[in-house]
């Protein structure tokens, strides 16, 4: 308990330290508020899904006093113009420019999730289907650039039979458990946000709801760190770790005690495991993704220790940016790559939409 | 037949401007390549023995492509538990996710590579395939060559009777400088056979390939299985359209 409580603590003073590690709102000169170092390849305006927009400045913002360096040795003639009063943010005259919505980067590898973050008030959702007859949905919003709050249901959970020794009968097929609904937060800093070439952080939590099946309740939850840098303009790279917890009950019968994942003998082995992927873009709007994740499997009629288990899932796959608001996913599944079971695999396909329509609503309130 | 109806129409429809270039073709005769299709591909073939086999393809941005099929490459003997059972073909509906890369992208003479993964819905007594497979394709003028590997899957009534079983193919495509709009070409696979003694045997193919159409080319060939007679080799026409 005084362990689970230390990690409380400490996940709390990260979260707080990240808090308090964000700068301050961006001016309105700099609606989408993203600093971007200047890119080291000489291209920076590419088309992939990481390239950031050229800096736009609103004609309505002077421009004194935002950078030490505008017009100074350039030759420029133009005389500084220097406001009456400084800019406080609220100019109800002033004109409203729309800026171009820019692709976001995405808060999910294939399963995973990754170190960057929703911009504030962007919208996410991602619609997905196998061949397995698994249907998932996220839904996520963006929270003022430093979280991110999503509704899920999910199809990663199964159930497995337990053989006659009383643990989990590999040589049966594992079913899953669908549709498990899940809320996640997650909170962090943006890449490149603090220095140079600092990952993009996020700390997440997911939980779901409590799930009936065969007679059986049960619920998953899962706390992540992970960090996401681009490695030039066309990869990028995942690693985080996660601390899993579950919980399974009978509904019915004479045993109707809780068994969790943290009440098992040696639960830090079973809890914390290393998660991430690399995605790479050798083609503009065309990525190839790889990711390695962990799925809770449940087995119900299995005796001690065997009841919750954490399974490796491998995935594979392309993600094609149709459109800046518009993705489709496609790529291979291995629900337990650790028994390297190719009938368990699942090829699926997935829609991704991204708005900027709430952003945009939201800017224009102010 | 109604499948190859459907593809008739359905390529009429769609079919625009057309080319010539043959390397969105995911198959020698039975063995895959590392092609992939830019756009929509389809295929549709007949063997004598009146087995058919039909493929949808689309591609995913040049990197990738999935696709939608259903043959008869697979025998089972339907939980037979007599060993000189025959097998008979058995038609299974399968989809397929290929991602790779296209020849000559980061280096000069780079062979085409490709990672294809094909999961087939149950079909009958239950059998259900997966194949796993890694191939490379590279064109030397008149030749191309195809080389990979592949893991098996398979399971009967729910019991698995090949699991990840690995294996070889090949194949090659030969274009004679006098006939560029003909190619002749050739294939060793091995597919699994699901009786009581479940196994992977390989089929050989060897056919004729036109370039009848900018948006189309036909196959005329004979394919023959392991411990098969030589009379019950299945000689087979088959239709390629792509599209742009």
């Amino acid at each position: 308990m005084k362990r689970t409580n230390a990690i409380v603590l400490a996940a709390l003073l990260a979260s707080a330290a990240l808090a308090g590690a964000q700068p301050a709102p961006p001016t309105p000169a700099d609606p989408y508020g993203v600093p971007m170092p200047p890119p080291t390849d000489g291209s920076g305006s590419g088309s992939s899904g990481s390239a950031q927009p050229p800096p736009i400045t609103d004609p309505a913002t002077p421009t004194a006093g935002s950078g030490s360096g505008s017009g100074s040795g350039s030759g420029s003639a133009t005389p500084e113009v220097k406001p009456d009063k400084p800019d406080d943010g609220y100019n109800p005259n002033k004109p409203k420019v729309k800026l171009p919505d820019r692709q976001v980067d995405s808060p999910v590898i294939i399963t995973s999730p990754t170190g960057w973050l929703l911009p504030a008030a962007v919208l996410y959702s991602k619609t997905a289907i196998d061949t397995g007859g698994g249907v998932t949905s996220d839904n996520r919003v963006g929270l003022g650039d430093v979280a991110e709050f999503g509704l899920a249901t999910t199809d990663a959970v199964r159930q497995r039979a337990a053989g006659a020794d009383g643990h989990p009968d590999e040589n049966q097929t594992a079913t899953r458990i669908q549709p498990y609904l899940t809320a996640s937060f997650r909170l962090g800093v943006g890449e490149n946000r603090l220095f140079e070439h600092q990952p993009g952080i996020t700390l997440g939590f997911m939980k779901s709801f409590e799930r009936n099946h065969d007679n059986e309740k049960t619920r998953i939850a899962q706390l992540t760190l992970v960090a996401s840098e681009h490695l030039g303009r066309r990869v990028a790279i995942h690693a985080g770790g996660a601390f899993w917890d579950a919980s399974v009950q009978a509904n019915t019968g004479d045993d109707r005690s809780e068994t969790t994942l943290h009440g098992e003998t040696n639960h830090w082995n079973k809890q914390i495991r290393a998660f991430g992927g690399i995605q790479v873009e050798p083609i503009d709007k065309s990525m190839i993704l790889v990711d390695l994740g962990w799925a809770p499997e449940f087995c119900y009629a299995c005796t001690g220790d065997d009841k919750i288990r954490l399974r490796p899932e491998l995935s594979w796959g392309v993600r094609y940016q149709v459109a800046d608001w518009l993705q489709l996913d496609s790529g291979v599944r291995v629900p337990d790559i650790g028994n390297a079971n190719l009938l368990d695999a699942q090829i699926f396909g997935g829609l991704t939409f991204t708005s900027w329509g709430l952003r945009h609503g939201v800017d224009s309130l102010k | 037949m109604k499948y190859l109806a459907i593809i008739t129409i359905a390529w009429c429809a769609l079919a625009r401007v057309a080319h010539a270039d043959d390397r969105s073709i995911g198959h020698v005769v039975t063995a895959p390549t590392a092609w992939l299709p830019t756009t929509l591909t389809a295929t549709a073939g007949l063997d004598q023995k009146l087995g058919s086999n039909v493929a949808l393809g689309v591609g995913l941005g040049g990197l990738a492509a999935v696709e939608l099929d259903d043959d008869t490459d697979v025998r089972a003997c339907g939980a037979c538990t007599d060993p000189t059972t025959r097998a008979e073909p058995i038609h299974l509906r399968r989809a397929t996710f290929k991602m790779g890369l296209r020849p000559n992208r980061y280096f000069r003479y780079q062979p085409a590579l490709l990672v294809g993964f094909r999961k087939s819905w149950r079909g009958a007594d239950n059998a259900r395939v997966a194949e796993l497979w890694g191939v490379m394709s590279e064109d030397l003028g008149p030749v191309r060559l195809h080389v990979g590997v592949m893991a098996t899957s398979a399971t009967d009534a729910d019991v698995q009777l090949l699991h990840a079983k690995p294996s070889a193919f090949g194949g090659i495509e030969w274009t004679p400088p006098q006939y560029p709009r003909t190619s002749l070409i050739g294939d060793l696979v091995w597919v699994p056979e699901l009786t009581a003694k479940p196994r992977l045997e390989y089929i050989t193919g060897l056919a004729a390939r036109y370039q009848a159409f900018s948006w189309g080319s036909i196959e005329l060939g004979v394919r023959h299985r392991q411990d098969d007679g030589i009379g019950d080799a299945e000689f087979f026409a088959r239709l390629n359209l792509l599209a742009r």
